[in-house]
């Protein structure tokens, strides 16, 4: 019981991590309509300079703002590229992901032990059985933020964009100014992502933020099938829902080397069933 | 008043456009014809400012705004494209797509002008919807009621000048019809400077309005009034099908 009990408390725990880059993902994708490859790069960014921080022994609240501000600067190298130079969107978003790696590499070493004693987690005096407290209120702080921002008239000018760029230029808006300030935005909670990642499994790997992408679009497409995203779940169920299924294969002993080929399966399945539904 | 100083456009070292020069009077109604590919659409474009120019300015009660973004000059300059998707968010109700257009000009927040319901139920009603459309999303709307949809929040801000693009080009002859009488409703009351492209010989021949002709790269122009004195019909310009030949010609080659 006690077992089952750690495993869901851990599931709820990365579920609430990796919602960080699922409603980037959502920002983008779905808002904007700009598949954002660059989500992946500023996931691992996050990480970077989280380390970087914690292990300077910065206080959590330099941390987060500059976790925040390399996360927005991620996304607004995509959108400078894509606005100022017309490159196309899955061209800009590969070349600042591949340009992170580097960035990355260069801020936190391939790996890096951080020390846990000056991470959010600690700052806040929860210790490992109370992480969840921290993270679930990270993410419905996060959650209501954009759900209030979206809902303004920047939000709808948002949604405008990604629906109908010449309706944002009829009225007088600049829609390269919405779009990048929108990849800002989902950058920016990727990046949050990557840092409660290192913060809570106390360690920065370079190689942690490869599949972001795919994860994100999981629990993406997961909350948007089964109904989470209008159930008041949000993407966190997504995003959870995703780790759960993860955890079963653990539950399974399946190597974990087939993970990445089982997301990828279970992508082609939901959007099957999308397609199915929409008949 | 938005004068055209000696505009030339080229695309790949093709001219498309050579040295118009025009001025577009306050509250005047003007018909843009041509054939396909002669540049109409483009001629749009620059005035609205989605292209630049290759030479040439563009002035506004005497300020060059050339250089002014597509943006910046929808301050002044509303457009209506031939498709009704091109002119609305079709994912956003009809409230929030008309609310965004009341904005415009920053006078009002975006949640001031949802909150004003009775504004946008008075500019839907006007134009013959009933107040049960405002919370539809535009998707479900048909072809026709989008494009009407589109003519109010083209003109939710009085602009100086509208620009329709074939705007009744893809819409069937009720909803054209409905179309057409709320721009000319519209135009007469507002006193506002509007072009139309069209390819219909009936526009112009009953409408009051100027004629402007893109042909080989320039652009001709009559008033009305020089238009009925001279010997120059509605067919001369536009051209007309003429279905007795086809028919023949089919029948030819079939036999």
């Amino acid at each position: 019981m006690i077992t089952e009990l750690h495993m869901l408390q851990g599931i709820i725990e990365r579920g609430c991590v990796f919602a960080m880059p699922v409603i980037g993902a959502f920002i983008a994708s779905r808002v904007i309509a700009f598949d954002d490859l660059t989500l992946q790069g500023s996931f691992g960014l996050g990480g970077a300079v989280g380390t970087l921080l914690i292990t300077m022994h910065m206080p959590w609240w330099v941390q987060i703002p500059a976790v925040i501000a390399a996360g927005a600067c991620a996304g607004l190298c995509t959108g400078l590229l894509y606005s100022w130079l017309r490159i196309n969107t899955l061209i800009s978003g590969i070349v600042v992901m591949t340009g992170l790696f580097s960035v990355n590499l260069k801020l936190a070493g391939a790996h890096h032990v951080i020390p846990r004693d000056h991470t959010i987690f600690a700052a806040f005096g929860a210790g490992s059985g109370l992480h969840w407290i921290v993270l679930t209120i990270a993410v419905i702080g996060i959650t209501y933020l954009i759900r209030w921002l979206l809902q303004t008239e920047y939000g709808l000018f948002l949604f405008a964009v990604g629906d109908n760029t010449q309706v944002v230029i009829n009225n007088g808006r600049s829609p390269d100014i919405f779009r990048t300030t929108g990849l800002m935005l989902a950058n920016a909670i990727s990046a949050i992502g990557g840092y409660l990642l290192v913060s809570y499994v106390g360690y920065f790997s370079i190689w942690s933020s490869v599949g972001v992408l795919i994860i994100s679009l999981a629990g993406l497409m997961l909350s948007e099938i089964t109904g989470a995203l209008h159930m008041g779940l949000g993407l966190t169920g997504g995003a959870i829902m995703y780790q759960a299924l993860i955890a079963l294969t653990y539950q399974f002993n399946i190597d974990q080397d087939w993970n990445k080929c089982i997301t990828a399966a279970l992508i082609v399945i939901l959007l099957s069933m999308r397609k199915w539904n929409a008949r | 008043m938005i004068h055209l100083n000696h505009i030339t456009w080229q695309v790949n070292n093709q001219t498309i456009l050579q040295d118009i020069t025009t001025t577009i009077q306050p509250g005047s109604f003007t018909i843009l014809v041509g054939a396909n590919g002669t540049g109409k659409t483009s001629l749009l474009d620059i005035i609205a400012g989605k292209k630049r120019p290759t030479t040439g300015n563009i002035y506004r009660n005497d300020i060059d705004i050339t250089h002014y973004t597509e943006h910046n000059r929808a301050q002044f300059i509303s457009r209506l494209f031939q498709n009704p998707s091109d002119n609305t968010a079709t994912s956003l109700t009809v409230a929030e797509n008309i609310a965004m257009a009341n904005v415009k000009n920053n006078r009002i927040s975006l949640r001031d002008a949802l909150r004003d319901e009775s504004r946008i139920i008075e500019q839907v009603t006007a134009c013959g919807f009933s107040e049960s459309i405002l919370h539809r999303p535009v998707s479900h709307l048909s072809g026709g009621q989008r494009q009407r949809i589109a003519f109010i929040m083209a003109t939710a801000v009085q602009p100086d000048i509208l620009l329709l693009d074939e705007p009744t080009a893809a819409l069937d002859t009720h909803n054209a019809t409905q179309l057409l009488t709320q721009v000319l409703e519209y135009q007469r009351t507002h006193n506002v400077a509007t072009i139309m492209v069209t390819h219909d010989p009936q526009a112009v021949e009953h409408l009051d309005a100027n004629i402007w002709w893109l042909r080989n790269k320039q652009l001709s122009q009559w008033t009305r009034q020089e238009l009925d004195d001279s010997n120059i019909q509605s067919h001369d310009i536009i051209g007309s099908i003429n279905y007795s030949e086809i028919l023949q010609s089919v029948q030819n080659d079939l036999s």
